[in-house]
């Protein structure tokens, strides 16, 4: 039996859960994630380590103290630095197969086409509900699909939106106001937890992963998530793929 | 007329999973939501009997009606 190439021991551990077809799959695909907060440093890993080998990873931010309680790439060292170095040293740390393409603008009207276009998936994992209507949008116009989450306190949220779901026109619905959505959440009162950020980001790497790989996942459908009572609620918006 | 409301995630907090609520004939969500003390725009997602509605539904004896909040953090 000839010995596995260390390429191939780094991926065995995703086999049988995943088909070798797949995980060479995964190799080739695109995924841009937008947001290096709570969400998204977990996804940007989650994604690198599996095998995604080529990301794009999108925030204007820097590391704050109070993001030290959950977000992977925050250390006290990077405090002040952009989120996209600290992204960057982690995951060329983890993967150094991994193509990562560190984008530090914030998603505006002008740069949305130009940043998403050429992903096979996006992850939103934004903080704020103007910018994910605006995600959404380019996603629909590229015919991306793409993955959102949310969370605040012990709470979150997950889905994946495909062209032509406009999902969020559905679960925002009740709180938009003459066409105007709020900018945040409960969030503001609740903060944000690192197991709920680490939950609701794994939930979201999921998806992508059977989204890459052309598995079946749940579409109009917004899965909540309690850590706090240990509930999962899914609610349906329309037909289920 | 009678209902049944259940609550999500934080809207629990002080409230517990179920209340149950003694209403006018022709109330809709929102004097559920009013009545509850929860903020309007608290309020992101609403099912009546498991069915999708919004704040304006108009409720009926024995409705079940779920609220859920609005969660936008990342």
């Amino acid at each position: 039996m000839k010995p596995l190439e260390s390429s191939e021991l780094r991926y065995s551990r995703n086999i049988r859960a995943l088909s070798h077809e797949e995980v060479k799959s995964l190799h080739t695909k695109k995924v841009c994630i937008v947001g290096l907060g709570g969400l998204g440093g977990y996804v940007v890993e989650i994604l690198a380590r599996i095998g995604v080998l080529n990301i794009t990873a999108v925030d204007y931010d820097v590391f704050e103290h109070n993001n030290l309680n959950r977000q992977l790439f925050s250390t006290e060292a990077l405090l002040g630095h952009p989120k996209t170095e600290g992204a960057g040293s982690r995951i060329k740390a983890v993967n150094s197969a991994v193509q990562l393409n560190l984008i530090g603008e914030k998603l505006t009207e002008s740069n949305a086409l130009g940043v998403l276009q050429g992903h096979d998936c996006v992850v939103d994992a934004l903080d704020n509900i103007p910018s994910r209507l605006l995600l959404q949008d380019t996603c629909e116009k590229l015919g991306v699909p793409m993955v959102h989450g949310s969370i605040a306190g012990w709470f979150g949220q997950v889905a994946a939106i495909f062209p032509g779901d406009k999902l969020f026109q559905k679960i925002f619905k009740n709180v938009s106001v003459d066409g105007t959505v709020p900018e945040k959440g409960v969030e503001r009162e609740l903060g944000n937890l690192p197991f709920t950020a680490s939950t609701v980001a794994s939930m979201q790497a999921a998806e992508v992963v059977k989204i890459l790989c052309g598995r079946q996942v749940l579409r109009n459908t917004l899965t909540q998530i309690d850590l706090l009572d240990f509930e999962f609620n899914t609610l349906y918006f329309g037909d289920k793929s | 007329m009678k209902l049944e409301v259940r609550l999500f995630s934080y809207l629990r907090d002080g409230r517990g999973k179920e209340v149950y609520l003694d209403v006018k004939e022709d109330a809709i969500v929102a004097d559920v939501i009013k009545m509850l003390e929860i903020e309007d725009n608290e309020v992101a997602n609403v099912l009546i009997n498991n069915f999708n509605a919004d704040s304006s539904s108009t409720l009926k004896e024995g409705d079940s009606v779920s609220l859920f909040p609005l969660l936008a953090g990342g």
